[in-house]
């Protein structure tokens, strides 16, 4: 590519920004006019009571919901993966990846459970009783019993692997064990997660703004951003 | 992708499976099977390490064809 392509390209695009930076700024201008009526209102004090109010209903719920929700599929479908191992000879591809999609689901719903049940326990702080507490403990170990069945039989299937769900070093430890397709593909994975980390970073800061919180939940929405783009740059700049 | 593979041939010439493939050359058994599907290109490293396992050079198991537009 010679120097006036890339002067054309990039001209191109630069156009395209103008554009855009146009529109958002006129979208920017509305939300900006909006949030003038908003202040002083009783919107974002009606929004915030009523919300108060449907989580105070919701929550006592939030954990035993998750876990029927969540864990007892999980546990249901670790079950079938099982069973789909013990027929499994050792050569035939598509019970092997049958058995890769079902134990990713199984991930999945693991790590959506522990993020909701510490979500549900941080709404009854005050209110928190001792059942609710025990409730929120069984559904943290149930999760990561769950993820450590996951890893044994990824690790029965491929003796390469290394770690356990219960050490401190596990992260580390199993990615040291990954080959170099692995690798790319856990590359390709946490630059998905960062672009969407992002993305939700500066449309939170944004509704945020425009609802008039106050400061520490957009500083700590700000300091997610932050932690995000300086932890992607650090492994780029190496 | 332009680059071709004949991995399965020569692993049934040999007689292993996959898993045990993979632990001729250092690699899970996944890596094995997503480059026998055509759905992942191994690096120079490692295609050098199958054909060397496979007792042939790396151009008898991998080759590259330029994609048609």
């Amino acid at each position: 590519m010679n120097k006036k392509e890339l002067k054309k390209e990039n001209r191109k695009a630069f156009l395209s920004l103008i554009v855009v930076m146009i529109l958002s700024g006129l979208g920017g201008g509305i939300l900006g006019v909006a949030s003038s009526f908003l202040e002083g209102s009783t919107f974002a004090e009606k929004l915030q009571m009523t919300a108060t109010q449907i989580f105070q209903r919701i929550v006592p719920w939030g954990i035993p919901a998750t876990a029927v929700g969540l864990l007892i599929p999980a546990i249901l479908l670790l079950q079938k993966a099982y069973k789909n191992f013990k027929r499994w000879d050792g050569e035939e591809e598509q019970v092997a990846e049958r058995i890769d999609r079902i134990l990713n689901k199984v991930l999945l719903l693991c790590s959506l459970s522990v993020p909701l049940c510490i979500f549900f326990i941080s709404c009854i702080r005050t209110n928190m009783s001792g059942i609710m507490f025990v409730e929120f403990l069984a559904a943290v170990f149930v999760a990561m019993g769950i993820q450590q069945k996951v890893v044994d039989l990824i690790r029965l299937m491929n003796p390469e692997k290394k770690g356990s769900v219960y050490e401190f070093k596990f992260q580390k430890k199993w990615f040291d064990s990954c080959d170099e397709a692995e690798r790319k593909k856990i590359g390709e994975a946490s630059y998905k997660s960062y672009k969407a980390t992002q993305m939700s970073c500066m449309i939170l800061w944004l509704i945020l703004y425009v609802m008039d919180v106050g400061l520490v939940p957009i500083f700590v929405v700000l300091l997610i951003f932050c932690i995000s783009t300086i932890s992607y740059m650090m492994e780029a700049i190496k | 992708m332009p680059l071709f593979n004949r991995l399965k041939e020569h692993r049934a010439r040999l007689g292993v499976n996959q898993q045990q493939m993979g632990a001729l050359v250092d690699v899970s058994r996944q890596t094995i099977s997503q480059i026998e599907r055509g759905d992942y290109s191994p690096s120079v490293t490692l295609a050098l390490k199958i054909a060397k396992v496979c007792g042939v050079a790396v151009e008898d198991i991998f080759t590259y064809e330029e994609e048609t537009k």
